[in-house]
């Protein structure tokens, strides 16, 4: 992809270059413009044919939101119970961003700064996590769940979320501290610091950025989970949104315009949250803070 | 800052406490014990068993039966080779659209923290709702073919998905929707911590730009590349949920790879032996091409 | 950096102290359920259909059975209908099942075969349902488990008609439907592929079974899925060309989506107007109406075979209880309330169902009720049988479901003949019948 305009000079970290600025500019259409408009209309579509349906009044099918209406929006919220869902939702993220993060965090400093006995084979075990279909535990799941009283409560959500969750975050993570130089570490260790002093002086402040990219790995794992909702909750008033979602589809009648404003509600929250997220991306792990 | 380099992965320290790093993963082992070992251990037992909710009378201990049904099951080897080319297929279309959007959007310009919050937004959307919409893009009458249709572009009542390639491609399209945004935001990652002065230093060597992404961005993400190529790969391979509402393995069980042939056993037939035999068969098959990938790799070894 | 760490340190501590005050006051209630003596009794509701309006027409029903009854509580919970049998099923094996669940007769083998639901037969004698309600709802609920007995109360039906759109075959010269012949000469002549009309949706996809078998048995004139030598109807010859007539409607007069089509797909096309004739049961009244308007939309019932006979499909939709309800007899109560008039009256209607009740049937928005009041019409003709299918076969689900779908999609493709589709239904059921015969018999 590059390689088409070898032999522009401008790498991505570089000040700006001295070239005329036209020409300059004609390449920076060739070469950024014009593939992520492409892509982006790939992206956006999707999201545009939810909206359109969301506003739209029933039976028109014009390509834009006319006649225009906020009343499957109302109805979903109101009537559909997509305002508790909600809260239920959130409540289930947070939690699972809670204690995913911390254990992320833990497991990635120990994979990335020691190494021990059975640490492949602990990696392997975790990857292994991810081999067997969800559906196919639920009944032993629902067994331990119910065993432990955990039936019915937005626990059981986070913990088995947590669990499906966690090889990834855990490597994630891994892969965050370490790109982090371990001499910053030793520079505190021989400062007088404990090793945990040191992580919390010194890789803490760095981690920071990883640990939101984790975190909102979580939170929307958690945010959209939807077979663990409908099995280990049965009560109404603590149902998550994909649960309420999956409500608007029935064989006795589908209504776009309700599924679609749920759609929205289901989106909306993860969307502003990974808007904001992506800057801790963009900062992230950049050339500002491996230079200590 | 004596004596470590500024970008390779850091020297170990050996054996200080070496007990820190198992209290370390101890939580991690706990869940994944008591919320895995179990259930995994449960359907292995039911691997062995005649289990149908449906006809409870025949329920038992079958030994190897079900194992021996899976080898004479010309569903099983279909689904199989379909599994291979879907993840095939799709994992090689993420990495390379992928890579190829996060070094767009690693570059600056104007408007790029937009650009980025928008291309990487369909990675947060829920599978189910991934699916409803993507039915509702295919679908002949609310979908895109209509307006093509109405503008005479193709022929009225078609759907991607009323044919076997059609449906192929079109779950291939969805899916890739959720999944490049997710490659890219782990390869943007890597590119970020790739030092700026590598760069700078090629520049005035007079490496060209290909020159530059083969000889110092590829290295420098290629562990990055590893470990998202085998997550995505192991993911499209489980993945159920999006094959099940968008094709339902059709048409015809053109697009019904193992899982979702167990997933259909085990919940829809209620032949829930049979369909643990197959998640076992599905987990050993997995679990070899993982070892496989990561010995290739080196994947997980501390390499400088 | 030190300031920044302290910052971000701050607030990520904050969000994690809401997030644990938030979420304990959250699972707090789970623990409600405690106090059942002395207060009144929770009763715990799984419906299998959680569409908004029905959760309404729902809740206001327990509403008014909770005036009547102030010592119990309905705690209604709603389940997806792609995954409700999951969910129950998930809760037998665990021992957690609710006390009252809303099934379809076609829900019930997996539900008889593990023993989960209370049988009804007894309490509806006693309490005098047995001549207040319809009688063949009831015998067509029995003759859905595999023993016989009642489970499910035959609160409401749905049967299935031809929705067609009366503007159009109008226009197009034609009246409502009487025979076959009408119905086919019909979907051909509504058919302007050019404008992208079609005249008749064939469901090829997910669900295609009760379309298929509502269209072609009664177009044979056959009620049942075996003959009386135990063979399967499936083997004869007029079964199989009917089935090959109703296959042929496929890219011919259908659009060529429908392959893969299933009920939103062809509720879709039917509103958008891009078809002209659609089957399915009474139950989407709604969603045509809304999407149409009253007069662009009748119903029809299948049409009288060449037998003569007039085969109606129908499914009984009820309320049931479990076997291990910690109340069977607050549990009865409801069941009872939604039998008898006042509940059965408000839920039929508001449903667009066919009342299980007979006092209720008679009721004047019945007959004003176009596709019930020609449901009822049929049904009361001398020469209408109802269409028998065995849901009562463990098997029924897996052959009409994920084993033939394959093969009919196939068969509408021209890669499987008809005849070779019909013949391997007809193997299938057959094995099936024989397993189960050897079961009852021994």
């Amino acid at each position: 992809m590059s390689a088409i305009t070898a032999p522009a000079p401008a790498p991505a970290v570089a000040p700006a270059d001295p070239q005329r600025p036209r020409a300059r500019r004609r390449r920076v259409v060739w070469r950024i413009h014009g593939p992520l408009s492409l892509y982006m209309l790939f992206t956006l579509l999707p999201f545009y044919w939810m909206v359109m349906f969301a506003f739209r009044e029933r039976g028109s099918s014009s390509l834009l939101p006319k006649p225009f209406t906020t009343e499957n929006l109302k109805y979903v919220w109101v009537n559909g119970n997509f305002s508790q869902f909600f809260l239920n939702s959130m409540i289930v993220a947070v939690l699972a961003v809670v204690v995913s993060t911390i254990i992320a965090v833990m497991c990635g400093y120990a994979l990335s700064r020691y190494s021990f006995r059975g640490k492949n084979a602990f990696q392997l075990l975790m990857l292994s996590t991810q081999f067997i279909p969800g559906a196919m535990m639920l009944i032993p799941l629902f067994k331990i769940f119910q065993g432990m009283g955990l039936m019915n409560s937005l626990w059981a959500l986070v913990i088995a979320d947590t669990v499906f969750h966690l090889p990834l975050s855990m490597l994630l993570m891994a892969g965050f501290i370490k790109n982090i130089p371990i001499s910053l570490e030793e520079a505190a260790w021989v400062d007088g610091c404990s090793r945990f002093a040191g992580f919390r002086r010194v890789i803490f402040p760095l981690l920071v950025p990883g640990m939101v990219a984790v975190g909102a790995y979580a939170f929307i794992g958690a945010w959209n989970n939807f077979l663990f909702a409908v099995m280990f909750i049965n009560e109404q008033s603590k149902f998550t949104v994909p649960v309420g979602l999956s409500y608007m589809l029935g064989e006795f009648g589908v209504d776009y315009g309700s599924l679609a404003a749920g759609g929205l509600i289901a989106v909306l929250p993860v969307i502003l949250l990974f808007a904001y997220v992506q800057k801790y991306l963009v900062t992230g792990l950049s050339a500002g803070a491996v230079k200590g | 800052m004596s004596h470590s380099t500024v970008t390779g992965p850091p020297p170990v320290r050996p054996t200080r406490t070496p007990r820190t790093p198992y209290l370390l993963v101890g939580p991690a082992l706990v869940l994944v014990a008591v919320f895995l070992v179990y259930p995994v251990g449960n359907v292995i037992y039911s691997a062995f068993q005649q289990q149908n909710v449906l006809t409870p009378w025949d329920d038992g201990f079958v030994g190897l039966a079900n194992f021996r049904q899976i080898l004479d099951d010309p569903v099983f080897w279909k689904s199989l080779a379909f599994t291979g080319k879907w993840v095939v297929t799709e994992v090689s279309l993420q990495l390379v659209f992928g890579v190829a959007l996060a070094l767009i959007v690693n570059e600056q310009f104007r408007g790029r923290g937009l650009a980025r919050a928008m291309v990487f937004a369909p990675w947060a959307v829920a599978g189910i709702l991934t699916t409803t919409i993507w039915m509702l893009i295919f679908n002949p009458t609310t979908g895109i073919t209509r307006y093509l249709a109405d503008m005479g572009v193709v022929d009225y009542g078609t759907s991607l998905l009323s044919s076997s390639t059609g449906a192929f491609w079109a779950a291939v399209i969805a899916e890739m929707w959720k999944g490049i945004p997710f490659f890219a935001i782990m390869i943007l990652a890597d590119l970020q911590s790739v030092p700026g002065e590598l760069y700078e230093a090629a520049h005035v060597d007079g490496a060209g730009r290909a020159r530059r992404f083969w000889s110092i961005t590829l290295p420098h993400i290629k562990n990055g590349l590893v470990v998202a190529t085998l997550l995505r790969a192991i993911w499209e391979f489980n993945n159920v949920d999006l094959l099940l509402t968008l094709t339902g393995g059709g048409p015809a069980g053109s697009t019904t790879t193992l899982p979702l042939y167990v997933a259909q056993t085990a919940l829809k037939t209620k032949e829930f032996g049979y369909g643990s035999a197959l998640t076992v068969v599905a987990f050993a098959i997995l679990t070899v091409a993982c070892v496989v990938y990561m010995k290739l790799t080196k994947m997980g070894e501390d390499q400088s | 950096m030190q300031f920044v760490s302290q910052k971000r340190r701050r607030s990520i501590a904050v969000g994690a102290a809401l997030a644990l005050t938030l979420g304990l006051g959250a699972c707090a209630s789970a623990d409600e359920e405690a106090g059942a003596d002395g207060g009144p009794v929770t009763l715990t509701l799984w419906d299998t259909d959680a569409r908004t309006a029905r959760t309404e027409r729902l809740n206001k029903l327990i509403e008014m059975f909770e005036a009547e009854h102030p010592d119990i509580r309905i705690e209604y919970v709603g389940l997806p209908t792609d995954s409700y049998m999951e969910k129950i099923e998930t809760a037998i094996a665990t021992g957690t099942t609710p006390d009252l669940l809303t099934p379809k007769a076609s829900d019930l083998s997996a539900l008889v075969a593990q023993k989960a639901l209370a049988p009804l037969d007894d309490r509806m004698a006693a309490d005098g349902f047995d001549e207040s309600m319809s009688a063949s709802m009831i015998q067509s609920a029995k003759s859905a488990a595999a023993d016989g007995v009642l489970y499910l109360t035959p609160s409401s039906a749905l049967t299935d008609v031809i929705w067609y759109r009366p503007d159009l075959a109008d226009a197009a010269g034609l009246g409502a439907p009487k025979t076959w012949d009408d119905f086919y000469e019909a979907a051909e002549k509504l058919t302007q592929k050019d404008t992208g009309q079609f005249g008749y949706t064939i469901r090829g996809g997910t669900g295609y079974w009760s379309q298929f078998a509502g269209m072609v048995l009664p177009q044979a004139g056959v009620g049942a899925y075996f003959n009386e030598d135990g063979t399967s109807v499936f083997r004869n010859p007029e079964v199989v060309a009917a089935a090959k007539d109703y296959a042929g409607l496929y890219k011919t007069t259908t659009a060529q989506s429908d392959l893969t089509a299933d009920f939103k797909v062809m509720v879709a096309q039917f509103a958008a107007g891009s078809t002209a004739m659609l089957s399915h049961s009474i139950g989407s009244y709604p969603d045509h109406v809304a999407a149409l308007g009253e007069d662009k939309v009748a119903s029809v019932v299948a049409f009288p075979a060449d037998n003569g006979v007039r085969v109606q499909s129908s499914l009984v939709l009820g309320f049931a209880m479990f076997e291990k309800s910690q109340h069977p007899e607050e549990s009865w109560e409801f069941l009872k309330f939604m039998m008898e008039e006042e509940g059965n009256s408000y839920w039929a209607r508001e449903s667009g169902y066919i009342p299980g009740n007979n006092a209720v049937a008679t009721e004047a928005w019945v007959a004003d009720s176009q596709p019930i009041a020609v449901s009822q019409q049929a049904m009361a003709e001398s020469a209408t049988v109802p269409l028998e299918h065995p849901y009562y076969l463990p098997e029924f689900t897996a052959i009409t479901t994920t084993d033939s779908l394959p093969k009919w999609q196939m068969a509408l493709q021209g890669d499987l003949s008809v005849e070779e589709f019909c013949a391997e239904l007809a193997e299938a059921f057959e094995a099936s019948r024989e397993a189960f015969e050897a079961r009852t018999t021994n």
